[in-house]
């Protein structure tokens, strides 16, 4: 009777996942725990929209899939053709528009990286040449899970203007907390998340000299100490990247999972002074091990720039690299505070639809503020994921405000 | 008989253990005195808004400029004092001795100076009015009528209810403050002590006696660092000519919200012997550092280098 017990209690023991390790990823080896990106551009918001061929002057937004199939053109032949020059369009500079005339947009960001330059001037001086050291415009990537007992992270450089700069980093791919609240209940967060889908990157920079890891090999900090003339010693932060909530008192303050994470860097005085930016790895997703993520760093202070998660879109990555299928229709939901309604169209892309409340679906699809069917809410919309051809979506006001108009 | 021996080596043993046990703890209370010279007040110079004189050479001045009240009696000329413990003062950076500073790391500030401790002799209070804010400090009055004569008679700037009508008995300021602070006695308000004296130690209540030609207190820089050979330094922050202090920002601390009045009630900034330079201004009085040799013995430091910019 006492062996037979002690074979159930052992096996018992045995079965469990006791420290919680099968919650925890697999190291991969095709994605690392630690990369290194390399240059990154200080860019403007209108070297983005040249890549989507939006309008000069409207907000932007950066994606890893560019359309690679229509050929966009530009000046008089954009005029000629449409009957009037639309989208992105240079100021009087017919070498710039004979250059990229007929390219699509993949091939923009392709002839944008081996240039460097947008500037009819510069381009002139010296057509062939690259004007930008090979830093790119932005960076979609993948991290792995590192190691036991080491930090996993990415590092890039960037190149200070002498002006305040927006690094924004975006991990995949929505989070958010479900709305439980048997009175005044919120439809946006009825829905439970999916949570296996969600990583975290938290953002820390300074200036390069002061960077204390190896990029690519070990992550770092901007830590240094100061000893003072009767040699005691005091720890200083030389990081510069300073969030939202530091400046209400929090030090070390970061966003959430899934969620988007940007600082404003004043550069002033150092121009030309090489900054690093470590994207340390707080968590991966679940479900397959790898934290996909885009980055971006802007030429501007961040309350100008869009941070909503319409900005940098689709870093929802396959481990093929390809953007996994409806998540940019999922972030597209999130910006227009649709994400109840997306959830109870798509219910593949969120959480446990055991865990709702009774009757949320039914009568949460609307139209122009009238009640309406899911199918209705899909064509007005555009959110379903069963929908034909690409999201169109406009983009929001800035500063994190609401992404697409729909 | 064994037995009780045993017992009673165990019993001394132990007492003997507790008595010659070392924390090894580093911070210690350092306590001394601070001094400010008579001239800092005698010195110093108020103006109204049309920009006439109002107090100098040590008096109020009436209308026609004639000499009115003898000001060298009045504490709330005084602002706080502030003092530190730094690895060591250095002449060059700044018009008067400063502490030394760690590296800039920011455009906008100087180097941090890293102190050991520090502490205030007098610290801005809130006291009941709006007009108030960052204009009255601890240590410097024993009752609310002495606030309303010292704004009347000598800041010539009365003090006016919410509704517009002059302040003029300390009982009427008492009750508004017992009415919008939500307290039932005076002990519960930092700005006015009836007994400055009370016995508090090892600390000291922030209240200056005039001694000779030096207005002094006693002070204590509680839990600080103790590093052989630190200095001591500091600064009294002096009102402006329009009595105002640099030391003290009345859009911060508390928010107030009572019917139509809303406004914060003003506080100190939190950094100030961090950055020193950045808020000593002119008028103010630097001291001269000591150095610490023995965090048992009591100091006395001088405040005798006026800031003239």
């Amino acid at each position: 009777m006492l062996g037979m017990l002690s074979v159930i209690f052992l096996g018992g023991l045995s079965g469990c996942d006791r420290n919680a390790k099968g919650l925890i990823p697999e190291p991969s080896d095709a994605f690392p725990g630690v990369i290194e990106i390399g240059e990154l551009e200080v860019v403007d918001g209108d070297t983005l929209n040249f890549f989507i061929d939006k309008q000069r002057g409207t907000l932007a937004h950066i994606m890893p899939n560019l359309d690679n199939e229509t050929a966009l053109l530009v000046g008089a032949a954009d005029a000629a053709e449409a009957g009037i020059a639309e989208g992105y369009e240079f100021s009087a500079c017919p070498e710039l528009e004979e250059a990229v005339n007929g390219m699509t947009s993949a091939e923009r960001l392709e002839w944008y990286t081996a240039h460097g330059t947008l500037d009819c001037g510069i381009f002139n001086s010296d057509p062939e040449a690259d004007h930008n050291r090979d830093a790119k415009p932005y960076y979609y990537g993948q991290l792995g899970r590192s190691p036991e007992l080491t930090q996993g992270g990415a590092t890039f450089t960037f190149i200070g203007t002498g002006e305040d700069v927006c690094v924004i980093v975006d991990p995949e791919t929505v989070f958010w907390s479900q709305s439980i609240a048997p009175a005044n209940r919120v439809d946006q967060f009825a829905y439970p998340d999916h949570f296996d889908d969600d990583g975290d990157l938290d953002i820390f920079a300074g200036m390069s000299s002061y960077y204390t890891g190896s990029p690519g090999v070990e992550i770092g900090d901007f830590r240094g100490f100061y000893t003072d003339s009767k040699g005691e010693v005091v720890e200083i932060q030389y990081g510069e990247c300073f969030q939202t909530g530091s400046s209400q008192g929090m030090t070390d303050a970061h966003s959430g999972r899934g969620t988007t994470e940007y600082c404003t860097i004043d550069t002033d005085q150092q121009e030309g002074v090489e900054f690093t930016v470590v994207l340390e790895t707080f968590s991966v997703p679940l479900d397959d091990g790898v934290l996909s993520f885009g980055v971006t760093v802007m030429n501007e202070r961040c309350p100008r720039v869009d941070t909503s998660e319409c900005f940098i879109r689709t870093e929802s990555l396959s481990s093929a690299g390809a953007p996994r299928a409806c998540t940019d229709r999922l972030e597209a939901a999130q910006c227009a505070g649709q994400l109840g309604s997306f959830c109870c169209a798509n219910p593949e892309m969120c959480g446990d639809e055991g865990n709702i409340e009774n009757g949320l679906c039914e009568d949460i699809f609307e139209v122009d503020q009238a009640p309406a069917t899911r199918d209705e809410w899909c064509g007005s919309t555009g959110l379903c994921c069963d929908e034909e051809g690409e999201l169109e979506i406009e983009s929001g006001a800035g500063g994190g405000g609401p992404g697409p108009g729909i | 008989m064994t037995k009780y021996l045993t017992l009673l080596s165990f019993f001394g043993l132990s007492f003997g253990g507790c008595a010659a046990f070392d924390e090894g703890i580093l911070e210690r209370d350092i306590t001394g005195v601070v001094r400010i010279p008579l001239e800092a007040l005698e010195s110093l110079k108020l103006i109204d808004s049309d920009g006439t004189p109002i107090m100098e050479d040590g008096f109020t001045l009436d209308e026609e400029g004639n000499p009115v009240l003898n000001i060298t009696g009045q504490m709330g000329l005084l602002g706080p004092v502030y003092l530190g413990g730094f690895p060591s003062v250095v002449d060059g950076d700044y018009a008067y001795p400063h502490p030394e500073m760690g590296p800039i790391l920011d455009s906008d500030r100087p180097g941090d100076t890293y102190p050991y401790g520090g502490t205030t002799v007098g610290r801005f209070d809130y006291a009941c009015y709006e007009q108030l804010r960052c204009k009255v400090v601890t240590g410097r009055y024993t009752d609310y009528q002495e606030i309303l004569d010292f704004f009347s008679d000598v800041v010539q700037e009365p003090v006016l209810a919410p509704d517009g009508a002059e302040v003029t008995a300390g009982a009427t300021y008492q009750e508004h403050c017992y009415t919008t602070e939500y307290v039932t006695s005076d002990d519960e308000l930092s700005f006015v002590d009836g007994d400055p004296q009370e016995d508090v130690l090892p600390y000291f209540k922030p209240y200056f006696r005039l001694e000779g030609d030096f207005y002094v207190a006693d002070v204590t820089i509680p839990h600080s660092l103790y590093v052989e050979d630190m200095e001591l330094w500091g600064w009294v922050d002096m009102p402006s000519v329009r009595y105002a202090f640099a030391s003290c920002n009345p859009e911060e601390g508390s928010s107030y919200y009572r019917y139509t009045e809303q406004f914060m009630e003003g506080s100190s900034y939190p950094d100030l012997l961090n950055y020193p330079g950045i808020y000593i201004d002119q008028g103010d009085w630097v001291a001269e550092p000591v150095t610490i040799t023995d965090p048992d013995a009591e100091f006395t430091i001088d405040f005798i280098h006026p800031h003239e910019d």
